[in-house]
């Protein structure tokens, strides 16, 4: 996400082509995920496409009915606890890491950012397995431990990079200025690396608002995700999925655009 | 722990009084994995004097400023501020004013706030905090720039900045880590003059650590001269050029031309003797030494021509005019000796016409304008070394 830099646009031969290529790719990527748009404005329950009729129905539903909002609050509470427990962990590990004179770094590495590589249906078995004696499967506290822990790499890549590009001359500046070891880290490390703690924040929500295949593991009848809920009921033909879908899209979006301005204003420093 | 400063003490700094802290480095020992970054230096800085630690790249300088500073523990040996032992205080309470290279500012934070930083640390009331802000930024000439961002300016004026920042909180003792390192000739020889006038206005302890021998001569009250991990000789811009104690320092500090042989001693005398030559100066300490070496500075050898002639008991040598380079007010003359060996004269650019290139001469100087040097100081630079610093 450090990374979206504006670029000048070409111009010529190569230019056009370019952008046609663009275009193509774009449509090509989003077409399927735009279709839910109209689908969730259609007047009859069923996936016709395109609609022939419309109305806000499947909106009012999503919003209404109980096992669709509680779906969605638990979707949201789930990942706004993940956003803070992987962000606090993620960071402090990614810190630990850089920092850190014990031995071992790397395996240490490898351990954390293993969720990323390991196939998530395994980690969903594992969890499962462990959390059913425990009683934490069905229990808030189990998806957002195992969201958490799959959203961990994410924030510990993001933490990282922008540690690899902080000046720890700033930190001797600011001890040498007067500032004790966690003044120094709230108020000259913590701004430096705030970008990617908060790249590394927006990845582990969407990380876990996103995440079906645990969570279909965890959830029970009455204690499940948003996207669980969109998984158990495509079977019976209702276009409440398509305007969750809506939504999720949206928001999204939001996110993204969110992150685009932090960044902008980040640069350049207003 | 953090203590309210002063405003009355305030005052007194800013009208000039000599405020200065006494520092004292015994036997200090800086040990990495497989090297001695900093290999027993002892070095006594009265209050209020500007030393600079002067030396080529990796000889430990910075690692001994670190261990001041409070960043590096030291393995061995003690600090001493003002008589008192820091060597257990944590950096952020050493009260000691540091300058890096790179400037080091906060980026995310306004000329302004980085003045500041200090301050709030040591919980000064917001007016007090102001007027000294005000204060310290007109010393370094940067009142116009409070609400700029550091990338919003030169290399320059960031250094000023973080020199303000260095020098708010009043500390006793300033250190500067090559802090024009990254600076051009220009700006350097100005900001030279800049630090010189603020130790003089301050007057606080200044430690200064450069590589560059002409920084080092200009702004120093003493210099230590480093060379791998220790401490070849300490002392005034004067004495090093004129009686170096050791090769290193001969040829660190200014230029110079090196004779090596075998010395023997003649009374008052010292001689020094290779098949090629015979030549005398003042006598060394020690004893015989076949590996000794007479060094004689550039400005120190005459070319013999009508009314310049040697005096009794001269050293003389025989050379044809390699070049003749001219620096303004002085003038360098290249020699061949009929050895092979080069020697570089220099004069001041009033002292007539010289000889021309491939001109046969005649060049000399007398045994006092020499140093002989014995007893292992005639271990000369790190020549790879040198190259990398010597620009
Ligand atoms: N953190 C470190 N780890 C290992 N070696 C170091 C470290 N810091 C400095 N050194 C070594 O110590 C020696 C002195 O370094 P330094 O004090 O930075 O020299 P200078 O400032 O004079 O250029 C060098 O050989 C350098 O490689
Ligand atoms: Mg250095």
């Amino acid at each position: 996400m450090n990374g979206l830099k504006a670029r000048r646009p070409r111009t010529g031969a190569a230019g056009v082509l370019l952008r046609i290529f663009g275009g193509v790719m774009v449509i090509w990527l989003l077409a399927p995920i735009l279709v839910v748009i109209p689908l969730s404005f259609t007047g009859k329950q069923s996936f016709e496409f395109p609609p022939t009729t419309w109305s806000t129905e499947w909106y009012h539903q999503l919003f209404t009915a109980p096992e669709w909002v509680e779906a969605l609050t638990h979707s949201v509470v789930i990942a706004l606890l993940v956003v803070v427990l992987a962000g606090v962990l993620g960071t402090a590990c990614a810190i630990g890491l850089d920092r850190g004179v014990l031995p071992g770094k790397a395996v240490v590495r490898g351990l954390v950012l293993s969720p990323i590589i390991v196939p998530v249906v395994i980690v969903a078995v594992g969890v499962y397995l462990v959390f059913l004696p425990w009683r934490l499967a069905g229990h808030e506290l189990g998806f957002v431990l195992a969201h958490t822990a799959l959203a961990i790499p994410f924030v510990v890549i993001s933490v990282s990079t922008s540690l690899a590009g902080f000046d720890r001359r700033l930190e001797q500046a600011a001890a040498s200025l007067g500032a004790s070891p966690w003044s120094t880290f709230l108020r000259v490390t913590l701004p430096a690396i705030g970008p990617g703690i908060f790249a590394g924040a927006v990845l582990a929500f969407i990380t876990s608002f996103d995440e079906v295949v645990t969570a279909l593991f965890l959830s029970t009848p009455t204690m499940k995700t948003l996207p669980v809920q969109m998984f158990q009921t495509i079977n019976n033909v209702d276009p409440t999925i398509a305007a969750a879908s809506t939504l999720v899209l949206a928001g999204t979006a939001a996110i993204m655009l969110l992150v685009l301005i932090f960044n902008r204003n980040v640069r350049s420093g207003s | 722990m953090i203590t309210r400063v002063d405003t009355d003490v305030e005052k007194d700094e800013m009208s000039g009084s000599t405020r200065g802290a006494a520092l004292g480095l015994t036997g200090l020992v800086k040990r990495y994995e497989d090297s001695v970054a900093v290999d027993d230096v002892s070095l006594e800085i009265p209050a209020g004097e500007f030393v600079t630690l002067l030396g080529p790249s990796g000889s430990g300088k910075t690692t001994t400023l670190n261990m001041i500073a409070g960043f590096t523990q030291a393995d061995e040996g003690q600090i001493q501020l003002d008589g008192k032992a820091i060597d257990r205080v944590p950096a952020h309470k050493r009260n000691i004013g540091v300058v890096f290279q790179h400037y080091a500012l906060f980026p995310h934070m306004t000329v302004e706030d980085n003045v500041a930083f200090p301050l709030k640390r040591r919980r000064m009331a917001k007016a007090e905090r102001a007027t000294r802000i005000d204060e310290v930024l007109d010393l370094v000439r940067m009142k116009d720039f409070v609400k700029r961002y550091p990338r919003q300016l030169s290399g320059g004026q960031q250094q000023r900045v973080a020199l303000a920042r260095a020098l708010v909180f009043n500390p006793r003792l300033l250190l500067m880590d090559e802090p024009l390192g990254a600076l051009d000739k220009k700006l350097r020889e100005w900001l030279q003059l800049e630090f010189k006038r603020i130790h003089q206005e301050l007057g606080i302890t200044f430690v200064y650590v450069t590589h560059d021998q002409e920084e080092a001569l200009v702004l120093s009250d003493r210099i230590a001269v480093f060379n791998h991990g220790k401490i070849e000789q300490v002392g005034t811009a004067t004495e090093l050029y004129e009686r170096p104690e050791t090769l290193f320092v001969a040829e660190f500090v200014g230029e110079s031309n090196c004779f090596k042989g075998r010395y023997r001693r003649d009374g008052d005398l010292g001689i020094i003797a290779s098949e090629q030559f015979e030549l005398r100066g003042p006598a060394a300490h020690g004893g015989d030494d076949p590996n000794a070496v007479l060094v004689v500075r550039p400005e120190r050898v005459n070319i013999r021509r009508d009314g310049i002639s040697p005096s009794n008991g001269a050293n003389i040598l025989q050379g044809t005019v390699k070049q003749v380079i001219y620096l303004g007010s002085a003038r360098k003359t290249e020699v061949v000796l009929s050895d092979g060996r080069e020697l570089v004269v220099r004069e001041s650019a009033s002292v007539g016409t010289g000889p021309a290139a491939g001109q046969p001469v005649e060049v000399f100087w007398a045994p006092d304008d020499s140093v002989l040097l014995t007893g292992g100081a005639s271990v000369g630079p790190d020549l790879d070394q040198l190259a990398n610093e010597v620009k």
